[in-house]
């Protein structure tokens, strides 16, 4: 087989033209009722388990698991895919981060809003300059993935895919704002759990585990080694890495503060559940590559590929829509909570700290499409492969992870120790990830990190007053 | 050390059938919420 596209660009064109009109309606319709800048930006904060646990999933659910997976399971094999799954651990351990995150900041707004109340405006900065990095890589990865899709499948070109799925999802995300990411996330997260369902059956029906694995094991023996040195390293590379993206991320604390009460711990719980299964179902479709005689021009392209090949047209279609729509339902969440963070942090917290509600939801809307034109600013010149992009944000966010973990729950951490520990922990992980490699990066950030929050709390504990993190008074029995 | 074809089985379907019970948790839970008036 060779790289042709398996769908006609005129099929392309017509799949694109009525998903984005669905998208765009639906987030007209679903954020007509949002109400001031707690319903544009917060969906009124009460959103429902069912919304929840469909957000959390469909957010998680990105381009990076549906195309990714298949291509870490085509490079580094077996653990390629279950290390991929093993991102769900973040969404897990964040069960219960988000129900202490409603309990103590019940009118917060923002993962700034912690750190700058929790440790002070010096660790405020140095964290919204790893979020907001990191948000950025995630927004670059996710457009680039568009793009490289719909020129997988369609032969439309790369520049035109990109910039209709950003347009897209900033239009939706400026009529509704969360309340519209949340209810389309709900849609997307059935058509990609679907979706994925139907390839994987169609796949095990046609090829067959045991002749896949008869045909890997002659052709590249390694991907089914369980003892694959670099894919171990990987396997806890990711671990951390999904840990930190979830930990610091305001994707995910903007969900905490949306969720109704009661709400956000089972939500994560059950989505992070539910979403350990979905890489090693996207992923494994990689494995068939050498019984399929497929020939695959660069990695990031095999899972489209190995769809096309097995499923004709039609699966190609299907992988289209799967993967448009978890483009769509993490693009969207993005740019909301970015959104979010530059209005909160960088322009109420630092221009315009005197501005009102009205102006602020003027804001949210100019922020949210800057923020657009931004990320397709940054998307056109097509820089790495998805995988290594995605890696190099690893030791900026594990970096986080001790000092949001262990802020939430322990009075006597060190301010100071916070601020160092993500700042070197960010450092010395970029240093592993261009001397070692990109699987080691998140790993040692989380090390150092960890070291220093533990180090300086022990030499100079600090008191903490739990009530400064919200200025109306909590109940008692709210906070431990 | 090889993964044997009997377990790589068994990760592949299990995997699959979770992945196929998701959405219909989520439809029952929607439809839970939707009763209850706690959907939004």
């Amino acid at each position: 087989m060779n790289s042709d596209p398996v769908l006609s660009a005129d099929l392309g064109w017509l799949i694109l033209a009525l998903f984005s009109a669905v998208w765009i309606w639906l987030g007209w319709w679903l954020g007509r009722r949002a109400q001031g800048l707690d319903g544009f930006m917060l969906a009124g904060r009460k959103v429902g388990l069912a919304l929840g646990t469909a957000t959390a999933m469909a957010t998680w659910v990105t381009s990076n698991t549906t195309m990714a997976a298949p291509q870490l399971a085509f490079q580094m094999g077996i653990w390629g895919m279950v290390g991929y799954s093993l991102g769900s651990i973040g969404l897990i351990l964040f069960a219960p981060l988000a129900k202490r995150i409603r309990e103590l900041m019940p009118q917060g707004f923002t993962s700034g809003d912690f750190i700058r109340l929790r440790y002070g405006n010096l660790a405020w900065r140095v964290f919204l300059v790893i979020s907001l990095f990191y948000a950025f890589g995630w927004l670059i990865s996710l457009g680039m993935a568009g793009g490289v899709l719909i020129n997988a499948l369609t032969g439309i070109d790369y520049h035109i895919g990109m910039s209709v799925i950003v347009a897209v999802c900033v239009s939706y995300t400026l009529l509704g704002g969360l309340r519209a990411v949340i209810g389309t996330d709900f849609l997307q997260s059935l058509i990609i759990l679907t979706g994925i369902v139907i390839l994987a059956v169609l796949a095990i029906t046609k090829v067959g585990v045991d002749t896949m694995h008869e045909q890997v094991l002659m052709e590249r023996p390694e991907l089914l080694n369980l003892l694959f040195p670099a894919a171990i390293m990987f396997l806890f590379n990711n671990l951390l890495f999904g840990v930190g993206e979830i930990f610091h991320s305001n994707v995910w604390w903007s969900r905490a503060f949306a969720f109704r009460e009661g709400v956000g711990f089972k939500a994560y719980l059950i989505a992070g559940l539910f979403w350990t299964p979905v890489p090693i179902v996207a992923g494994f479709l990689a494995l068939t590559v050498p019984a399929l005689n497929i020939n695959v021009p660069t990695a990031d392209m095999v899972g489209p590929l190995v769809a096309g090949e097995l499923l004709g047209a039609g699966g190609a279609v299907l992988v289209f829509i799967v993967v448009f729509s978890a483009l769509a339902s993490s693009l969207d969440s993005l740019l909301a909570a970015t959104s979010d963070l530059v209005l909160t942090d960088l322009y109420k917290g630092h221009l315009r700290p005197q501005a009102r509600e009205e102006e602020l939801v003027k804001a949210a809307r100019w922020i949210t499409l800057g923020l657009g034109i931004m990320t397709w600013l940054l998307c056109w010149p097509r820089i790495t492969t998805l995988a290594e992009l995605l890696y190099f944000t690893g030791a900026f966010v594990a970096s986080t992870i001790w000092p949001v973990a262990a802020g939430l729950y322990w009075r006597s951490i060190n301010p100071m120790g916070a601020t160092l520990a993500m700042t070197l922990g960010t450092i010395i992980g970029l240093l592993s990830y261009f001397m070692i490699g990109f699987y080691v990066a998140a790993l040692v950030a989380a090390a150092v990190s960890m070291t220093l929050v533990l180090l300086t709390t022990w030499l100079a504990p600090r008191s903490f007053d739990w009530q400064r993190l919200n200025p109306a008074p909590i109940p008692a029995r709210e906070v431990r | 050390m090889i993964i044997p074809p009997e377990i790589l089985n068994l990760l592949i379907i299990a995997a699959t059938a979770m992945v196929a019970a998701a959405p219909v948790v989520l439809l029952l839970l929607w439809l839970r919420d939707r009763k209850g008036g706690t959907l939004w």
